[in-house]
Parts: C-alpha cells; structure tokens; sequence
C-alpha cells in the first residue's frame, strides 16, 4: 500500500497487493451496522481524526514543515459551522461545510505568510503561538460563548442536508464521514502522486536543493499550508456536526497534538499512516480512558514513547512491509 | 505610584520564574535543536521534590532547592540519554516523544503526591518587607535577587568559559566544531543537564509564589514557549529579555485592562513577532 | 495487520456490550475527575457515591445497582462525550455528575432529548435548571441562591459595610460572586469594587496590589477550586494584605488536604458552606464514622454530596418499585423529603434542592486544622428567582 514496501524479486499477483486495500473498505463499510450506537460514533471520530491527521500529513510528512498549531485551522473550520447555526440559524450542510472549509482555509492562507517567514524550531514555536491566540479569543469573546456561561458553543443541532424527511442516525452520519473520508483520501492519494506533491517532498529532503532548481520554494511551502489547512478544517467542520459542541481546546497546542501522533505512529508521508495512527490513537485512548480512568495517561504516554522508539517508520509501513515479504514468500515457489 | 513599584516587583518576580525555565529551553533548542516539551514538567516534579524534602522530612530549603534541581538535572539527562539521543535532526519524533513523558509524567505526579495544590513552603518569606514606606512580598524580593544571580551566572557560562565557546561554536557550525576536536556528544550532555537543572531550580522557586498542582508543568511549558518566542532562541539574554517582558507585560495587563487579562500576552507575543519573526534577540535558524 | 486490529477492537467490544445474564440490573453513571486541574476530587466523590451504594447491598426495590464510573478529565468536551456514552452505549438513565458547572450547560441539552436524570455534583447555574424540558436535579441549590443570603450575613452579622469582591472569570463563579455582592447590596451594604482573574491563574498579586489599599471592610474571594483559593490566600497575605477575607463553597475548597497545607493562613477566614463534617445530627455522625473507617480521613462537601444523591436517587427507585423511567423517577425523587448528613433535603419543581446551608471557619484543634461547627445556620435555601417560589 505505501511505496517502502521492499519486495524482493518476487513479487505478489496484483491480487495480493490490492486485498488489504478490499479488506480495509469491507470492513469500513460492513462492520459499524453491527457496531452498537456509541461505537459507530468512535468509527466516526476516528475517521474524522484520520482526515485531519491527512492535514498534517501533507504540511509536516510531505512538505516537512513541523506545525503545533493545524488545531487553529480545524477550530477555525468548526467555530464557523457552529456558529452560522447558532448566531444565524443556518443549519443546512452544505453551506456550513462549505462556510468553515472556506474560512479554515483562509485563516491558514492568512497565517501563512507570518509563519513562513521562519523554518525549523521557530515555524514549530510560531504555529503553537496562533493556535494559542485562536484559543483566548474564543474563550473571551462572548460572540463565541453560546449559551451564555460556558466557554464554547454547545447544543448544537444536527445539520440539515436539505433532503425532505431525512432523519440522522449515527449510522448514517458514519456513512456521511466515510464518503467524505474516501474523498479526502482520494485527494491525499493524487497530490502526493502528482508533480506538485513530489517537489513538496523534494523541499521536505532539500531546500537549496530545489531553489537551485528553479522551483519556487516558499510558493509551494505555502500552497502546502494553505491545503493543511482546508483538510484541517474539514474535519473541524465534521467534528462539530459529531459532537455538536466546539470548546477553546479545540484550537489549543493538545488538539494539536492529535494529528501529529496519529501521523508519526501511522507512518510518516504514507498514504495510509494517518488512518491507521488515527485507528491506534483513537481507540487506545478511548478503551483506556475506560478501563483504567485515573492512570490512562500512563498508557497513551507510554505508547508515544514505545512507538517512537520502537516503531518509528510507523505502523502503516512495517504492515505493508510484512504484507509484501508475506506475499513474496508465498509466490516464491 | 506605590501600585506602580509593587507591581513592577510583582511582574519581575514571574518574569525570573519565565526566565529560569525557559532558558534551558531556549539553549536546548539552539544549541542541540531539540524541542523539549518535558520541559516544563521537569518544573513540576522539582517542585514536589523540593516540598517533599522541606515538608515532608523537614529538611532545609537550600537543600529542597539543590535536590529539586538535581531532580530536574538527572531526568532530563537519563531522558537524552536514553530517548532524544536517537532523535537528532528529527524534531516531529522529540516532540511526540517529549509530549508522551508529559502524560506520564503528570499523571506519576498524580499518582504519587495526589491532586491536592501544595502552597509556597517558605514561611518565612511570609513577612513582608518594608522599603521607602512599601511593602514588598519577601519571597518576591528574593526571588528577584536570585534570577539576577542565575542569570550572571549562565550568561558568565555561555560567553566567558570553554564549555561557552565550544556551545557557541557548535551552535555556528556542528561539524566544523567537531572537526576542531571539540566532543560534541559531551557538550550536549552537559548543557541538557544544565538546562534541565536550572528548570529544576526554577520549580522550587517558583513554587514559593505560585505553589505547585498537576497542572504547573503544563502551564509553566506555555509561557516558557511564549518567552522563547518573544525572546529568541538559543541565548541566555534573549531568555533574560523575553522572561521579564512578559512577567511584566501579565501584571500590568492585569492591572490596566483586566478584561484582557488572559490575553494580552499573546497579543504581545504576535505583535513582536510580526516584527521580528526570530524574536527580540534570536538568531538566524 | 489492518484487519486483524480491527477484529480485535471488535471482539473488545463484543465483550464490553455483551448483555449482563438474569434480572436486569439498575445501571447508573457517574462521570468525575480524576485527571486535570481538580483530580484530587474525583475520588472524594467517588468515596461518598459508594458508601451509599454499599450500605445497602447495590441493591435496590429487589434488584441489582450496577455502577459505571467515567474520567471527564476537567473537560468539557470530555464530559460530553462519556455522557453519551453512558447513555448510548451503557445504557445509562441515571448519571451523576459532572463536576464543572459549564460541562451542564453542553450536557443538558442531550440529557433532556435522551430524558435522562441528571444531577450536579456541587450547583450549577439557575439556567441549567429553567431550561425548558430539563431533567436536571440541582444540588446542593442554584449557584446565585448559594451566596446571596451570605452576602446579607457579611452585612448583618458580621457587621461589615462595604465589600470588594474577586471571582474567577467563568460563568460559576461569577454567580457565585454575585449572588454574594447582591444579597450585600440588599442588606444594605456597598460594592465598592468587583475584580476577575482567569481561570487558572497563578498570579493573583496584580489584583492583589489594588486590594491592598482597598477601602472595603471586607473582601469576598471565589475561585475555581481549593487550590487557587488557597493560592489566593497565600499572595494576600504574603503582599500585606490585613482585611478580613469571606469566601463561598468553604466546604468544598477547604478540603481537609487544603487546610493542612494552609496552616494557619486559614484561620480567621469565615466563609458559607453546604456542609461541615462536624454537623451534629445522627444521618452525619454515622457518615462521618464510617468515612473516616475507610478512609482514614474527614469528609468534605465532595463526598457527602454524593452520597446525599445517592440516597435521594436510591429513595426514588425505592418509590417506583424500581422503574428507571425518566417521568416516574423525576415525579419521585423531587417529592421525596430526606435528612442526609447535610441536614434535609427537599426540591422544587425544577428540580433545585432545598437544603439548609451554614457559616463556617477553619479552626486548630489538637493540632489539627479542621472546618468548624457551623457558626451559623441558614435553615432553608430557597432560589427567590426560580418560577415556583415566584408563584408563592
């Protein structure tokens, strides 16, 4: 599934390579109607935490610029959907998807030009402070505090997809997030194929490099930007359709933090890292939160640390591996 | 006028707490490149380290204070050691890595001091002092007088001593440094253990005017990153700069527009960065 | 790889939901803190919550009490989330909890489509309760109904004339304060000043620096927890300050932890309360015999106001012969008259407790710093604004 497979000389039927792909949507589409409610919610919320882990992908994997702050685009994203419906009393789907995807992307647009005017630790430290000016905003102004007396906007209602007597399920909303994940991974898939992706990874592996070459260096650092952006505030705007609530937090350095693990745990720069590190985080956190309320902080930390040290090409990439050698072994003879 | 020097000696007292902690994070960064988000919980469990040695076995608080640092030393030191020396040049890896001992080290802090906030340890400090007609806090005072001591003291260590120049030549130029015989692996060591001392040290300080709770590393990591920003990274002045700025740029916001008080901070951290992006003092990197 | 985790989770969750065998067994929730700024609460709530469960067997009208129990982790989104999954997944109707008064605001609206039985673990805004559709049981009153005959009793009895007041900045405590500052007013008395920190702030010597040359007789402090109070305290005193301090939810902030680390910073600080430990009525003698058997250690307003909600709820099963049915256990519980070891304990039709509330202060003895008898008793706590006392 992702190009650090080594294969060897033996290589599988294209039978073999595609079936983890088949397995993979069998199971997203077949297995949540069996899932109790709650559950299909956690299938949603990680495949919402799978698309803005693509956002990080694409600024951080493949353009290389480590950001601390792709929770202001996703709280920007979702700010806006939420608060068309409750200051405006525009619930339709489509326009406020469309409306916080439009300012996701323009509030990244704008940042933009501030935070590439460094690189390396300062781009780190500067994207942390934007995400951390987005949170005291919100909690101060009361336009963003709805109802009055809590610091976020809550009791949201769902959105309205304009089509007469469609009533939301959790099931059908997974079903919703899919078909916009499948979009975004499609997305993911031709921009890191294209010629644009692979100058993105050409900076990511040599800056002077490239300038040498005649490319426009900082043009494509900020297009990559501006489009981790727009993936982060699409999920932004998906989570708020979830939850129906958005807090501050939402835009601080620990939500943040999500799309960077998920991503370095998955695989870094691989299609499929994102998904999986979110799968891995998602649930890891969800099940010990449950099991073991007062120390599951221990866990998840332990498992930063154990997958960095231990598994650091990512998860996507030693089960591709595995697959591959797998499939050449068993066409060997 | 007396609200004025009060809370000049209010917003100089934070502002050392600021620069203490973020200076090793700052020299970390420039010099070694490392992104240590522990930082700031290497300041916590100093904290409790020093309370349990002056509250809990009655030790003295100079010995709180040197077994605190130490704490913060050796922990940071074993966590290069064995984790972030395999990270070099990869800075998504320290910062998962450093965030993950966040969690853990948090929730150890939890585990064994409990959640409930233990207040400033030194009950002498608590009469204050009286100077022109003003009272003054006396652990703010102290405080002041240590950060200055501290911050002659690291500023003597990075341009007056052969451990300074071989710093500042690595953070020039890494290979040439080596090139010229000078161990880098050994240098690094050193200055991380410096680093994390120091935020050790500031831990126990700091905790003699704002206490200490599980939520003291976390907080303490935003503002030492806010001072690294507004101040520069990788020099002991810009950690000095950008610490008493903000300490004063808080108290003062406190004071003058308290409708903005969680805020104004922020608000001059991006003023001064649409300025100098590298921050007030930062060098090129 | 892929599919084989995913399998896995699915077993996992094929045990977690698998339906418990024999006679249905009541479920309850409960979503407490036991991590983030407040952890040390969690367990406190935790303890009284199963005291009570335990005193009678986890059981109830004949049939079996099964507890789950969630970290809101001093999150709102947190709570929101495990809410729904105590309703969803767990098939929760009872849920206790959480703590943070703002987590109510997000959570009600998802409580009363869902109808399930909601209480507060200590007050909530007056909203949470006027909501229409509400299935919320306010406890131990409205945040406002909490302070403001304590502002008349600054005024009153403590003879003060002119008060500044210091809240954190979010919705609770700002009721909190100023349901005090108003009761004040109407008793007589002047606000001359009213100052709010942010949440979680470490530095409260900015504000301090203006208290120091206050004119008010007294100042008023509510903070978000025992910690910033007790930090608050600390930097007062520390910068001079020499006036009288009042404060709100003594029992609360004032845990026995609290205290012991204050020394004696908090002595002298009088301050209202739901609850002292050293009520002398039989229901709290017996619960503070049997905290202190298993714990080691005094209660707090933490864990009886569970345990005074768990046996309101417990006495409302017993009443629907078990039915956890929203209109039924609603119709029960708010008609039900108990004595908890707070004192007694009735409701309004919104579903805001009517308990008695006290004045009390920190005192050594033996060595020991521990909340004092109540100096003061306030029988009935009543929200003046609430529609039914308006009908009245």
């Amino acid at each position: 599934m992702t190009s650090a497979g080594t294969t060897g000389s033996h290589k599988a039927p294209w039978i073999w390579r595609a079936l983890p792909l088949v397995l993979a949507a069998a199971v997203l589409v077949a297995m949540p109607g069996l899932l109790p409610t709650f559950m299909q919610r956690m299938m949603s919320k990680f495949l919402i935490f799978a698309i803005f882990s693509i956002s990080y992908n694409v600024v951080a994997g493949y353009t290389g610029l480590i950001s601390l702050g792709q929770a202001a685009y996703f709280g920007v994203g979702g700010y806006a959907a939420a608060v068309l419906m409750v200051r405006y009393g525009i619930d339709s789907l489509w326009v406020t998807a469309l409306a916080g995807v439009t300012l996701g992307t323009i509030a990244a647009a704008a940042v933009g030009p501030i935070v590439l005017r460094v690189s390396g630790m300062y781009f780190l430290i500067l994207t942390f402070a934007i995400g951390r000016l987005g949170y005291s905003l919100t909690w101060n102004l009361p336009f963003f505090n709805v109802p009055e007396g809590i610091q976020g906007i809550a009791g949201l209602p769902r959105p309205n997809p304009g089509i007469p007597g469609f009533q939301w399920t959790e099931l059908s909303f997974y079903f919703f997030v899919l078909l916009v994940f499948a979009l975004a991974m499609f997305l993911q898939y031709r921009l890191s194929r294209s010629p644009f992706g692979h100058s993105l990874q050409g900076i990511r592996e040599g800056e002077m490099r490239m300038e040498a070459l005649g490319y426009n260096v900082w043009l494509h650092k900020y297009l990559a930007f501006v489009i981790g952006g727009a993936f982060a505030a699409l999920a932004g705007v998906l989570y708020v359709f979830m939850n129906r609530f958005i807090e501050p937090a939402d835009l601080d350095i620990m939500r943040s933090f999500y799309p960077m693990a998920m991503v370095i745990i998955g695989g870094t720069a691989t299609l499929w890292g994102p998904v999986v590190g979110a799968a891995a985080i998602v649930f890891v956190e969800y099940f010990s939160s449950i099991l073991v309320p007062q120390r599951w902080p221990l866990i998840l930390g332990s498992l930063f640390i154990l997958a960095i040290m231990f598994a650091r090409k990512g998860l996507a990439v030693y089960a591709s591996d595995f697959w591959s050698k797998a499939g050449a072994k068993l066409w060997k003879r | 006028m007396s609200m004025f020097f009060t809370n000049l000696v209010n917003g100089l007292a934070m502002g050392m707490v600021y620069f203490l902690t973020a200076a090793g994070m700052s020299i970390v960064m420039g010099v070694m490149g490392i992104s240590n988000l522990a930082h700031g919980a290497l300041y916590m469990v100093s904290a409790y380290v020093g309370w349990q040695v002056f509250k809990g076995f009655h030790g003295p608080f100079t010995l709180a204070v040197i077994l605190g640092g130490l704490t913060g030393g050796l922990l940071g030191l074993l966590i290069e050691r064995i984790f972030l020396r395999r990270l070099y040049k990869q800075p998504n890896e320290q910062v998962l890595l450093t965030y993950g001992f966040v969690y853990i080290l948090t929730n150890l802090c939890l585990w064994i001091w409990q959640g409930w906030a233990r207040m400033p340890f030194t009950a002498a400090a608590l009469k204050p002092i009286t100077i022109g007609g003003l009272r003054f806090a006396s652990s703010r005072l102290l405080l002041i007088a240590l950060g200055a001591l501290f911050a002659v003291a690291l500023w003597y260590l990075q341009d007056r001593t052969r451990l300074g120049a071989r710093v500042r030549a690595g953070m020039d130029d890494k290979e040439m440094a080596q090139g010229m015989g000078v161990n880098m692996e050994m240098v690094s060591m050193l200055v991380f253990f410096i680093a994390a001392f120091v935020a050790g040290l500031s831990g126990v300080l700091g905790a003699q005017v704002m206490g200490i709770n599980t939520e003291a590393g976390s907080t303490i990591l935003v503002q030492a990153l806010v001072v690294v920003i507004v101040g520069g990274v990788g020099s002991i002045q810009g950690a000095l700069l950008g610490g008493l700025l903000i300490g004063l740029i808080d108290t003062f916001g406190k004071v003058l527009f308290p409708q903005l008080a969680m805020f104004t901070i922020y608000l001059a951290m991006v003023l001064i960065l649409v300025v100098r992006p590298r921050g007030l003092l930062g060098r090129r990197g | 790889m892929k599919l084989s985790k995913l399998l896995f989770v699915a077993g996992i969750l094929g045990l977690l939901t698998l339906p418990t065998l024999g006679a249905d067994p009541i479920k309850i929730g409960a979503l407490f803190d036991y991590t983030g700024p407040v952890a040390e609460l969690g367990p406190k709530f935790e303890a009284g919550l199963r005291l009570a469960l335990e005193e009678v067997n986890y059981t109830v009208a004949g049939r079996k009490i099964e507890l789950t129990i969630y970290d809101s982790a001093t999150s709102v989104s947190v709570a929101l989330d495990m809410f729904k999954k105590l309703v969803d997944s767990d098939g929760v109707k009872i849920v206790i909890g959480p703590l943070m008064g703002d987590a109510h605001l997000a959570i009600a609206p998802y409580a009363s489509e869902k109808k399930i039985l909601t209480t507060t673990l200590l007050n909530s805004m007056r909203s949470v309760a006027t909501r229409p559709g509400t299935t919320y049981l306010l406890y131990p009153t409205t945040c406002e109904a909490q302070t403001y005959w304590f502002g008349q009793y600054c005024y009153n009895v403590l003879g003060h004339r002119t008060m500044v007041t210091i809240g954190a900045n979010y919705a609770g405590k700002i009721a909190y304060a100023n349901g005090a500052a108003q009761g004040f007013i109407a008793a007589g008395g002047t606000v001359v000043g009213q100052l709010w920190p942010p949440v979680g702030c470490q530095d409260y010597s900015p504000y301090i620096s203006g208290l120091a040359s206050t004119v008010a007789d007294v100042i008023l402090y509510a903070l978000e927890g025992p910690g910033p109070c007790s930090r608050f305290i600390y930097q007062a005193r520390e910068a001079g300050v020499t006036k009288p301090l009042v404060t709100i939810t003594m029992d609360g902030d004032y845990t026995p932890e609290a205290l012991a680390e204050l020394g004696d910073l908090g002595l002298g600080i009088i301050g209202e309360s739901a609850y002292t430990w050293q009520l002398d009525n039989p229901e709290n003698k017996a619960f503070v015999a049997a905290i202190k058997a298993k714990y080691g250690r005094v209660p707090c307003s933490a864990e009886q106001n569970t345990y005074a909600l768990a046996k309101v709820i417990l006495a409302g099963l017993e009443k629907t012969g078990g039915n956890v049915e929203f209109d039924d256990l609603w119709e029960a519980v708010l008609s039900s008259k108990l004595n908890t070891p707070a004192g007694s304990v009735s409701w309004t039709s919104e579903g805001v407790a009517i308990t008695p509330a006290y004045v009390c202060q920190a005192e050594l003895v033996n060595g020991v710093y521990q909340l004092s008898a109540p100096l003061y008793t306030e029988p009935k706590l009543i929200d003046p604004t609430l529609p039914s006392s308006q009908k009245k």
